[in-house]
């Protein structure tokens, strides 16, 4: 009897005293916030970042697509050329470069004394293996697009030809590498920023193949940062690379944590288990109230794509009235809480190309609460060119759009104001996400909801993407369709394709703007918003500069701090 | 014996096939593209082409199954397609260790609590004791578990925000190890999937134990003088415990599978968490191999009920 006793009373001894020393280590490990201005010690220069719900996609430079993958593997790889914060593009790994008269090749020289993580010496000769083997059908890589401009690119992914090394990728002696191009572009550049040509190390991967990203602790880049641990169901930690040939940079870990969905991650936050985190929609008004909330546009457009090869859409006035008639500042107002910004652009402000003028819709002006009487007057002017009688003799008119609940709201939203304002009824049909894309693809829809975010910071990736001629993206049929339009449109896609040989900057993006003001003339789509970044950041991060990239330059890491 | 496990081990093969092949056949005809989920914003026609061929999924149906069942005899699921750099056994090899042990924990939770509260329940029929047990039971019982998670994430929040604590909010630590800061992520997740599990048994082991005292040979034992502790221990619980082994069985069987709601509320990286971010990201092979896993743990379980039925109750013969 007396030892059950002992034994129960022993339990509840241990358990009061798991109880305490839990929660005493759960209050030990709390940070006060109070006192944010000394800068903290080595041991606590520890930022910690929530990556969401699941496992980086890949650490693999080659194969990246996803921005919070591209976001650690920036840490850790470097590439020729990179952004700096304020989008221009600066020389990295490479110490100068120099572009042949006719454009075709790109002379680059490294930095002396480059290395790996592990010491390992960087020569020009892993510059052209990293961007070969991005290309190679081997490595299966869904982003090659981006080295499209090489010359025999097609042959290397098609698998016609087993190597580019000699033949467009040149290496002329440890420190000079020549990039040949099939043909003059002028942002070739902007494409080598993508870490699809970051620098990779050959003997960890032909260590380890696929599996090598699992084994980065033991080299692999040449980043402002080395990876110390990696774990597919904890996260990442990166520490500083001693062999980085930038400024150190002064946190000594960065700590990517798989979070949860954003409202666990947010809750996490408010915890002070992370330095940042994304904002839940339900959040917003209040998360905005607060000291560190931070609101950065981002280079992410989103807009109403119509076919030009399916009527009514095939006449310029219908389009036009569709445009007009929406209120864009009552949807952001309202149904989007303010957090994004109202537009009539096709290429986003903070950005190479951006025009420094406003653009101004279909009714030649920059408002973007629409015209109720003009967008009328259009749709009269439009049902005559189209030989429609009245109303009711326009074809069913059909909006698409993802089968989310935030989607479908504004599809809800943009349906009730073209019936208020014009008295057309427009049908929603809603898309599984995961197969939006091929639908679209498919280039039968009428009209539909979209959004894009750039790739790279260039002009090209708006309007040639969308509206050239023969790309995958155009399935609005911008030039190749039976509208009167169409010839119109064809000047314009060789106008696009002439930018793209301009050599200086300024002159190329003055093209860019004369085009994208046209497009939106004839709403060759329907720009509704450019979207931002809302986060919250702990006030104890310092150095930072947020930018519409999402970009941290990688020597800017010298300049980024924790406070206690 | 012998032959009943060859039986059953026959009919497992063939329910597992069963599996596979519904589960390939649905990610055949599903209207969602994988390849071009994969590409996102990057697709290319050309490019489309040439990773579909990579993954083998421009061949016939009846190929593709036949490679898929070969490569599986050798225990190869393939190649994940959303993890692209990643087979399917190496995320598998990541997710049971953590589902088993979630799931563990919060078995041996529910049976060390669950069936003694039900046979005290039995016992004591019809009291407050009885009352009071079978009432927090059919309350944690018909909460749903992801109700409680809800709570119990909203609390830590509260009592970190209040009390200026660091309780993890999510996530689940290194699995099998015991630091300080892996039982404090751990603690909240197995006690709320050890919730649900000890209403379930509380009541299937009362209502057993009820059946079994009401028996003839319980009340002979009674008149024969034995103490109300050996009619409890040596006649009635034996007995009792037969319906609750087919429970427990399913219940072993089940652990390497996860647990749904908790392991997506509180971010735990277990099968179930990546079964349903494969299903999202039309990741068949991925899909295909948990659906596996999970009918593999369903056959395992039944077995195991049934190999326990014989030990319980040696008058029950496997044939």
């Amino acid at each position: 009897m007396w030892e059950k006793h002992t034994l129960r009373g022993g339990f509840l001894f241990a358990l009061l005293c798991l109880s305490i020393t839990l929660i005493a280590a759960a209050c030990t490990t709390s940070t006060n916030r109070d006192n944010q201005t000394t800068v903290a010690p080595d041991s606590q220069q520890i930022l910690r970042l929530p990556i969401g719900s699941t496992d980086f996609t890949t650490l693999d430079p080659a194969l990246v697509q996803d921005g919070g993958d591209v976001e650690a593997i920036q840490t850790i790889f470097t590439g020729l050329v990179q952004f700096d914060n304020k989008g221009n593009i600066k020389d990295q790994l490479a110490a100068s470069h120099v572009i042949s008269p006719d454009g075709l090749r790109y002379t680059f020289t490294l930095r002396p004394d480059l290395k790996f993580s592990d010491g390992t010496p960087l020569t020009a000769e892993d510059v052209a293996y990293s961007i070969n083997r991005t290309l190679l059908p081997a490595t299966q890589s869904p982003v090659t697009n981006y080295l499209n401009l090489i010359k025999d690119y097609d042959k290397i992914t098609g698998g016609q030809i087993k190597t580019l090394i000699g033949d467009s990728l040149i290496v002329k002696d440890p420190r000079t590498l020549v990039i040949v191009l099939k043909q003059a572009q002028a942002y070739f550049l902007q494409t080598l920023t993508y870490p699809t040509s970051y620098v990779v190390e050959r003997k960890l991967i032909e260590r380890y193949g696929k599996k090598w990203t699992d084994h980065l602790s033991e080299g692999g880049g040449a980043g402002p940062f080395k990876v110390a641990s990696y774990s597919h169901t904890l996260g990442l930690d990166v520490v500083p690379d001693s062999f980085y040939y930038g400024r150190q940079p002064r946190l000594k870990r960065i700590e990517f944590r798989i979070s949860g969905d954003v409202n666990t991650t947010y809750e996490a936050y408010l915890s002070n288990q992370y330095d940042e985190a994304a904002i839940p929609i339900s959040q917003l008004d209040s998360a905005k109230q607060r000291p560190d909330y931070i609101h950065t546009p981002s280079l992410v457009l989103s807009m109403i794509q119509l076919n030009y090869n399916i009527k009514p859409f095939d006449i310029l006035k219908i389009r036009q009235a569709f445009d007009v008639a929406i209120d864009r500042d009552l949807i952001t107002r309202n149904l989007l809480r303010g957090v994004v910004t109202p537009t009539h652009r096709y290429i986003p402000t903070g950005m190479y190309g951006a025009n420094p003028q406003v653009v101004k819709g279909p009714d030649g002006t920059a408002g973007t609460a629409g015209d109720r009487a003009q967008a009328v007057a259009l749709l009269q002017q439009g049902l005559q060119d189209g030989g429609y009688s009245n109303l009711s003799s326009l074809p069913t008119i059909t909006l698409t759009t993802w089968n989310t609940p935030g989607s479908l709201k504004m599809a809800n939203v943009l349906v009730d104001q073209w019936k208020t304002i014009l008295g057309v009824t427009v049908h929603v049909n809603s898309i599984d996400p995961n197969q939006y894309e091929q639908t679209i693809g498919t280039g039968n829809l009428q009209a539909w909801m979209y959004a894009w975010q750039a790739d790279y910071p260039d002009p090209h990736d708006w309007l040639v993407v969308f509206f050239g001629k023969g790309q995958d993206y155009n399935s609005m049929h911008f030039g190749q369709n039976s509208s009167r339009m169409a010839q119109e449109q064809q000047a314009l896609q060789n106008m696009m394709v002439w930018a793209d040989t301009l050599k200086d900057p300024r002159t190329r993006a003055n093209v860019y703007n004369e085009i994208e003001q046209k497009l939106a003339s004839e709403t060759a789509w329907i720009p509704l918003y450019q979207a931002a970044s809302n986060f919250l950041r702990s006030p104890r991060v310092h150095g930072i500069v947020d930018n519409p990239l999402g970009v941290i330059n990688p020597d800017d890491w010298a300049n980024i701090y924790l406070t206690i | 014996m012998l032959q009943f496990l060859v039986k059953r081990l026959v009919s497992g093969v063939f329910v597992l096939l069963g599996v596979s092949f519904i589960t390939f056949i649905i990610g055949y005809f599903t209207p969602v593209d994988p390849i071009r989920q994969l590409m996102g914003q990057h697709y290319t026609y050309v490019g489309w082409l040439q990773l579909r061929h990579a993954y083998g999924l421009d061949l016939p149906w009846y190929q593709q199954y036949y490679n898929f069942l070969f490569h599986c005899v050798k225990l190869d699921f393939g190649t994940s397609i959303h993890y692209q750099n990643r087979s399917v056994g190496d995320i598998l090899k990541d997710g049971v260790p953590i589902s088993t042990e979630l799931t563990s924990w919060g078995l041996l939770l529910t049976l060390l609590l669950g069936i003694p509260a039900g046979i005290l329940s039995a016992v004591k029929a019809n009291t407050w004791i009885d009352t009071t047990n079978m009432t927090v039971a059919l309350l944690l019982y018909a909460l749903p578990g992801f109700i409680i998670a809800v709570f119990a994430q909203v609390m830590i929040v509260w009592c970190n925000v209040q009390f200026g604590l660091n309780w993890p909010v999510a996530n689940w630590g290194t699995p099998w190890h015991y630091a300080l800061s892996d039982i404090q992520a751990k603690l909240v997740p197995v006690l709320i999937y050890g919730a649900a599990g000890y209403a379930y048994f509380a009541r299937l082991a009362r209502t057993s134990m009820l059946e079994v005292l009401d028996q003839d040979y319980v009340r002979s034992a009674r008149a024969k003088g034995l103490s109300e502790r050996a009619v409890i221990y040596k006649h009635a619980l034996r007995n009792a415990l037969v319906p609750l082994i087919t429970s427990i069985g399913l219940s072993v069987g089940l652990l390497i599978v996860g647990a749904l709601f908790i392991e997506r509320m509180f971010n735990i990286q277990g099968i179930a968490h990546i079964a349903i971010d494969a299903v999202s990201q039309g990741d068949f092979p991925v899909i295909q191999a948990t659906a596996l896993l999970a009918a593999f743990g369903i056959v395992t379980g039944n077995l195991l009920s049934d190999i326990l039925y014989t030990i319980v109750d040696p008058r029950i013969k496997l044939v």
